[in-house]
């Protein structure tokens, strides 16, 4: 392996754990019974 | 000079894909807009379809890829309405397909070339305006650019610049004339929130499908070089999207999924200058770059002021710009024999003549964008009445609506 080799695993492993680590923030405004009302069309 | 049947094959099979891209734009930009402009936006790229492939078989194609008129900055016109582009083929471009399956291929790129800048000046410009600007885009803009870069005699194709599949004659031109036309015609009345995410992704999937005809086909023969350019072409864009969504939870929170997409199209579009250079580990630190660069750029939107509505100059012009200069660092001849190595393999030359490449292509669009949309502004208007815009384009441009829902 060469250093672009190793460069791009290092990378895609850095992309890895980021997605094992961060969180997922949820918008505080927002509840499951939003989400399914019906959306009002205009006429 | 023998037609090879399986290099012709893979040619007009990648001039298809490549045409679908054109449409496949028309979604992806058409559920990034408002639902009242929805029509206009599909429009803006499906009419491009239709008056560039006229325009290109009766000129474009002449001035772009026939014999140089002196100075390496245009063809002639001797190939007009393809007289003397038949079917033998010719060596100069590709020398086991017929010359006309050549120019259909090169016709798609043409084509989609002016549908990327429409993105930019969604939602308010006059069908009117918009079709004069295409064809002089096209014509003014494209096919020179064309020509320095891919033509026989052309300027940065004799100084040596790469551009494998489309960098700088296709991202580069369209992102920079996308920003001058949006700093032009100014901002929206109202932004609109992306009325289809579904159609969105579609169109970005699309996207990706036929820019495997746009990059490997560039490699115009079907055999390991269009195989290479076909692997780089999906691991960037793969790489680009896991950054960017990436980079967005990272940034907002919650991983994007529009964001992903863009991230996506970002990716397909670094690739293409360096798609028929660079190896498999090249590929991924381009994608990384791409999503990374890109989104960073795309964050400038906001605080410049500039309604590029939808962010053509942050994927194409700095995406391509990003790719053009990669491939001055991560081309190597062991991926192309007929190519050059880059920096990272010994040769920084390779690198200024990418910048050069870059430089005189964000120049010369820039200005003759702006005379362009300058012209029409002062002759027919650029931009619908306020009320033709509060109404929406689809109604006060095409009497059409989108959806009927109720």
């Amino acid at each position: 392996m060469e250093a672009l080799d190793y460069a791009a695993l290092g990378s895609f492993l850095v992309l890895a754990l980021a997605w094992v680590v961060l969180p997922i923030r949820t918008p505080a405004m927002v509840t499951p019974a939003e989400t399914i009302e019906p959306v009002a069309v205009a006429a | 000079m023998k037609i090879d049947t399986g290099d012709t094959a893979w040619l007009l099979i990648s001039t298809a894909l490549v045409m679908l891209m054109t449409p496949a734009l028309g979604f992806f930009y058409g559920g990034l807009v408002g639902k009242k402009n929805v029509l206009s936006t599909l429009t803006h790229s499906f009419f491009i379809l239709c008056l560039i492939s006229v325009q290109w078989v009766l000129w474009g194609y002449s001035l772009a890829f026939s014999p140089d008129t002196g100075a390496g900055l245009i063809g002639g016109l001797g190939w007009v309405a393809l007289k003397g582009v038949g079917f033998a083929p010719n060596p100069d471009y590709a020398a086991t397909v017929p010359h006309q399956a050549f120019m259909a291929f090169q016709m798609m790129f043409a084509v989609i070339t002016p549908a990327l800048i429409t993105g930019s000046f969604a939602e308010r410009v006059s069908f009117k305006a918009y079709v004069i600007f295409s064809l002089l885009w096209a014509t003014l803009v494209y096919d020179p650019i064309a020509h320095w870069v891919w033509g026989t005699g052309g300027w940065l194709h004799t100084l040596g610049a790469l551009d494998f599949a489309g960098g700088t004659v296709v991202h580069i031109s369209s992102g920079v004339s996308a920003l001058v036309a949006a700093i032009l015609i100014g901002r929206r009345l109202k932004t609109s929130e992306p009325h289809d995410a579904t159609m969105t992704i579609l169109g970005a999937s699309l996207l990706w499908f036929g820019w495997f005809g746009f990059n490997a086909g560039s490699a115009l023969t079907s055999g390991g070089l269009a195989t290479s350019a076909f692997v780089v072409t999906n691991t960037a864009t793969a790489m680009a999207g896991l950054t960017w969504i990436t980079v967005s939870w990272l940034h907002k929170g919650r991983p994007s999924v529009l964001g992903m997409a863009a991230g996506a199209v970002a990716g397909l579009v670094a690739i293409t200058p360096a798609s028929g250079f660079v190896d498999v580990s090249g590929s991924i630190i381009i994608g990384l770059g791409a999503g990374s660069i890109c989104y960073l750029a795309m964050q400038l939107r906001p605080r410049l002021k500039v309604d590029d509505a939808l962010d053509v100059w942050a994927v194409h012009g700095i995406g391509g710009t990003w790719g053009a200069l990669a491939t001055g660092i991560f081309a190597t001849v062991a991926i192309n024999s007929a190519g050059a190595n880059g920096l990272l393999f010994g040769n920084p030359e390779q690198l200024l003549k990418q910048v050069i490449a870059v430089g005189a292509t964000w120049i010369y669009a820039a200005v003759a964008t702006f005379a362009i949309v300058k012209v029409i502004d002062l002759t027919i208007g650029m931009r619908v009445k306020e009320s033709d815009e509060s109404l929406g384009l689809d109604r006060s441009q095409h009497g059409e609506i989108a959806y009927q829902l109720d």
